[in-house]
């Protein structure tokens, strides 16, 4: 059992215990007449805005505050954590106010958005190593132009040596599109190589009209088209894993000036008592 | 090309800054220049510079870090001959993510205030539909709601007032004022009433359990979370049960059977598991009419002993010949008077085979010494009755002449002075009598309120007058009265007429045989007999007399006048005579206030407040209708041992200190008699089950002791609800 499945264990088993004695509390105190709606409601409230702390922190790297790992842990947990406050504070029913539906909404698009971000932080790194080269994201376009020009470079030169415009055709037809951008992130983000296989067979299908000079050219643009597929690649998951960000945090922000004025209506309509 | 897209030397790879917010314009074409952006999204590339003059020509310069001098150097005119390349520098993906943030933010704000800052609140802050009882003040929220009248400014303060929800069910009570005086006490009533009406007490700390299995873990648990045990005083708002806003059909009367028992002292698993014997009666006090079934339905409706007492009458031989249900289900009553106890009670009532109650009689002249001047002093007196004569004379006529100093001082000395003493005041005490009866014939109705006070006097007055029939004793047993009334208020002889023992005997009256006031000549009274059931005057006279009974003493005047209305067993006659049943006292039971001693007579029988908890109900019109073998006797058995031993229940009636009369026992609340062995609670739990009948807590009890029509109408308007 390695180090990583024994933190997993470790922490569920403490999101567990931690989920069964909440459950059973708030249960006791509903007995004792207590209106366990707001204190669900305002430790729910508590562990978002704590939660939301470590987009901060992250942006804090100087100050000693623990380490991102371990915040990222604490994130993951007690946002699960929050799950199960959010249930209780409902009481496993689905608002039927507009303001309580949207806040609800905000809440479930925000849980959800962290599980789906859990779940690919967990799967792409790996596919990213396993896929070959990885690159730094915001270099991209940099290496998708040299790419490019490597390519219409050998298109030029054949275009200029030979009669055939059978690798200039081929360049204009399926290549050009291919390489001004990057390309196919649906399929590569659910790991298909289906566009892949199309262009390589395109290429494939000219072979046999290549003269032998020609054949060596159409071998280096086959490479870089790899080498473009391959760039497809990383772009497409290393993009999913900035862009679910871009659900999550914006949510974060929004529900919590939402479960503001809730949290004041609450207390004022219903009373703390 | 298979190089390594990625260069990693510290030459070739520049340092990245994703968290910067912007990259340089030319990043999209591949080219991206070396500074990139500053923080505020500026590009830093000066490809121009500012060309300095030196001697009489202009030099570049642009700094070593952005290329140094250029090649072509100044313009002639000093102007930069180099193009501005500066970029357009783009936000990343964390820039655009923080100004999305920044906007989401600013939205949900706007979205925020413009739903709260309403006056009224809009429609989109309502956190759901009220229940269809609210439905018609839904969308005015001010009726519920303190906060919905505050403006913005006071609304956040008011938000961490503490007081929010008591003074927001302060609003609950203008509607409904039912909950009663104290509405925010445990089930809204006073705790000392609540510990008084408990069989347990709840003391600091304790709670117990019948359960087989304990007290549930539950509540065990709860305690230590929260121990409600010190909880008789503190206030419970409205909304610490009563949740809204949760649709149309959502039961605002819902509370788990845990929340119920986290206050009390008896905690149990279940209605079948644990919970308390019904011990008590539905009653809170002993019935207010006095009827003993099983003496009843045991001896007296026997049938050998019912043909014996009514030989042409039928014996009741179901519950329902005497009971009825009430239009609203709650309970069985009893039928009334005429249909259930006239064809047995009615001849006894009206008292035919019995002389009647007498008020007034006129005493046989008793004296040691006969003189003539003695005789000559007391005047016209009626011969001796046919009857052996009144010697005591009735608490009433006592009452008449309470005020007679003359009288009562003769009449003390009656029987224990010497023999001179007795004669020479004997003209006095007959003449009390005879002055008594010439008041009232001079001065009507108001000479006998003036003697006897406000009470009573409003009583002669509302029924009958007697005075008729004391105008027929003057004219048949003393026809000169007036005269020699006169003649005596004048201190002057009285005339010569007929004297004592002379009056010759009149034809005796009849006997009213319709009731009411007649003159039994016999023995020289004048009597009542009741007219029937309910008769008025009694009623009124018995009213006024248990009315002055507050603290009453050995030998009053009073206490006689009522033991002769109440004694069951006597008919006028003190100290004998037969059994007369009929009598009003009999079956009226009398009660004693506790706070001011006062005694009232329940002339009527079950009254609203008469159950013994506002919190418990029992609904029989919906059990009537189960397929029950042994019909009311399957839950209602008659507790033989509990019948009378002796004629009357000592719950009722009590003898009196000579053992001679019967006096009603004012005590009603102990012991409580129902005359019925207690409900079994197991009886209950063969149906009231979970899944079946149900077992909840709200099945029978409430937590606001509101008016049991109340309870009757939520129980069918919950079962139309059910049913649907």
């Amino acid at each position: 059992m390695n180090r990583r499945t024994r933190r997993r264990i470790r922490n569920g088993s403490i999101l567990a215990f931690v989920a069964v004695v909440l459950v059973l509390v708030e249960r006791l105190l509903e007995i004792s007449h207590w209106r366990t709606a707001y204190l669900t409601g305002w430790l729910l409230f508590g562990m978002i805005v704590v939660l939301a702390l470590y987009n901060f922190r992250k942006q804090l790297a100087i100050v000693p505050l623990g380490t991102s790992a371990g915040w990222l842990q604490f994130h993951i947990y007690a946002g699960l954590l929050t799950g199960v406050v959010f249930l209780l504070h409902v009481a496993l029913r689905i608002p039927n106010g507009t303001f309580e539906c949207v806040l609800a909404a905000a809440y479930a698009a925000t849980f959800l958005s962290g599980i789906v971000g859990l779940a690919m932080s967990r799967s792409f790194p790996g596919r990213l190593t396993a896929r070959g080269e990885e690159v730094l994201f915001e270099r991209i376009p940099v290496y998708l132009k040299q790419l490019r020009d490597h390519v219409e470079k050998v298109v030029f030169k054949c275009a200029e040596a030979s009669d055939t415009t059978a690798i200039s055709d081929l360049y204009v037809n399926d290549l050009k599109s291919f390489f001004e951008r990057p390309r196919n992130s649906f399929w590569h983000l659910v790991h298909s190589s289906r566009p892949r296989k199309r262009l390589l067979l395109a290429i494939q299908s000219q072979q046999r009209f290549l003269a032998d000079d020609e054949r060596d050219a159409m071998e280096t643009i086959t490479r870089q088209v790899q080498r473009k597929d391959d760039l497809d690649y990383q772009y497409a998951l290393q993009g999913a894993l900035k862009l679910w960000l871009f659900v999550h945090i914006p949510l974060t922000y929004g529900l919590l000036v939402l479960s503001i004025f809730h949290g004041l209506a609450a207390c004022a309509y219903g009373g703390i008592s | 090309m298979n190089e390594p897209l990625q260069q990693t030397g510290w030459k070739q790879s520049q340092y990245e800054r994703p968290t910067h917010g912007w990259v340089c314009g030319r990043l999209c074409d591949g080219t991206p220049c070396q500074f990139g952006p500053d923080s505020r999204g500026s590009c830093q590339v000066k490809s121009q510079c500012t060309p300095e003059k030196k001697g009489d020509r202009y030099v570049c310069t642009r700094a070593a870090i952005e290329g140094g001098p250029c090649k072509d150097g100044p313009l002639p005119d000093g102007s930069c001959c180099q193009p501005d390349s500066r970029c357009q520098p783009k936000r990343n993906l964390f820039g655009i993510r923080r100004r999305t943030s920044a906007l989401v933010a600013v939205i949900s704000l706007a979205a925020c205030l413009f739903v709260f800052g309403g006056n009224p609140p809009t429609s989109p802050m309502l956190p759901g539909e009220v229940t269809f009882q609210h439905s018609a003040v839904e969308h005015d929220c001010s009726t519920c709601h303190v906060a919905a009248e505050l403006d913005a400014h006071k609304f956040a303060e008011h938000s961490f007032n503490g007081d929010i929800a008591i003074a927001d069910s302060k609003l609950c009570l203008k509607c409904h004022a039912e909950i009663g005086p104290q509405p925010f006490l445990p089930h809204s009533t006073e705790h000392l009433t609540l510990a008084g009406q408990a069989d347990s007490q709840q003391t600091e700390g304790e709670t117990r359990s019948s359960s087989e299995h304990g007290r549930p873990l539950l509540l065990t648990l709860a305690k230590f979370v929260d121990d409600r045990s010190n909880a008789k005083t503190d206030e419970l708002a409205c909304s610490a049960c009563h949740q809204e806003h949760r649709g149309k059909d959502f039961d605002l009367t819902l509370l788990g059977d845990l929340q119920c028992q986290s206050c009390h002292a008896d905690q149990f698993h279940s209605f079948s598991d644990g919970h308390p014997e019904i011990t008590q009666f539905a009653y809170a006090r002993r019935p207010r009419i006095y009827f003993d079934h099983a003496r009843h339905l045991s001896q007296y409706f026997d049938e050998t002993e019912f043909r014996r007492l009514m030989p042409d009458g039928t014996s009741p031989t179901a519950c329902l010949a005497c009971h009825e249900p009430e239009p609203s289900g709650l309970l069985i009553r009893t039928r009334g008077y005429d249909q259930m106890c006239s064809a047995c009670h009615a001849d006894e009532i009206t008292d035919r085979e019995t002389p009647g109650i007498p008020f007034l009689a006129i005493p046989d002249v008793e004296l040691p010494d006969e003189s003539s001047d003695v005789l000559a002093a007391i005047g016209e007196w009626p011969a001796k009755p046919i009857d052996p004569p009144i010697r005591v004379l009735p608490p009433f006529m006592q009452l008449l002449l309470q005020n007679d100093k003359a009288f009562q001082a003769a009449a003390s000395l009656r029987g224990s002075a010497t023999d001179e003493t007795a004669t020479q005041t004997a003209p006095d005490y007959y003449w009390g009598i005879k002055s008594l009866l010439y008041d009232i014939l001079r001065d009507g109705d108001a000479a006998i309120s003036q003697r006897i006070g406000d009470d009573f006097s409003e009583a002669v007055g509302s029924q009958s007058s007697m005075v008729p029939s004391i105008v027929a004793v003057a004219r048949q047993w003393f026809p000169n009265l007036s005269d020699e009334a006169k003649a005596r208020q004048q201190k002057q002889p009285l005339p010569e007429l007929a004297t004592v023992g002379d009056t010759p005997s009149l034809v005796p009256l009849e006997s009213a045989t319709g009731g009411g006031w007649y003159l039994r000549d016999a023995d020289h009274s004048i009597r009542y007999r009741p007219t029937g059931h309910g008769d008025p005057l009694l009623q009124a006279w018995l009213d006024a007399t248990v009315r002055q009974l507050i603290q009453p003493a050995e030998g009053d005047q009073q206490t006689d006048l009522i033991s002769q209305l109440v004694n069951p067993s006597g008919s006028g006659l003190p100290g004998d005579g037969p059994t007369a049943a009929g009598r009003c006292l009999k079956c009226h039971t009398v009660d004693r206030h506790d706070d001011s001693g006062e005694l009232v007579i329940n002339w009527r029988g079950r009254r609203a407040g008469d159950h013994a908890s506002p919190l418990t109900h029992f609904l029989h019109s919906p059990h009537m209708q189960l397929p029950l073998d042994a019909g009311c006797v399957s839950c209602h058995q008659i507790d033989t041992e509990s019948a009378a031993k002796e004629t009357y229940h000592p719950a009722f009636f009590a003898r009196d200190n000579d053992a001679q009369q019967w006096l009603p026992v004012t005590d009603w609340k102990s012991p409580r008699v129902s005359g019925f062995e207690a409900i079994p609670r197991q009886r209950c739990a063969q149906c009231h089950v979970e899944g079946s009948a149900g077992d909840s807590c709200l099945k029978c009890h409430t937590y606001h002791a509101l008016p049991v029509e109340r309870h009757i109408s939520d129980f069918w308007k919950q079962a139309s609800r059910l049913s649907r």
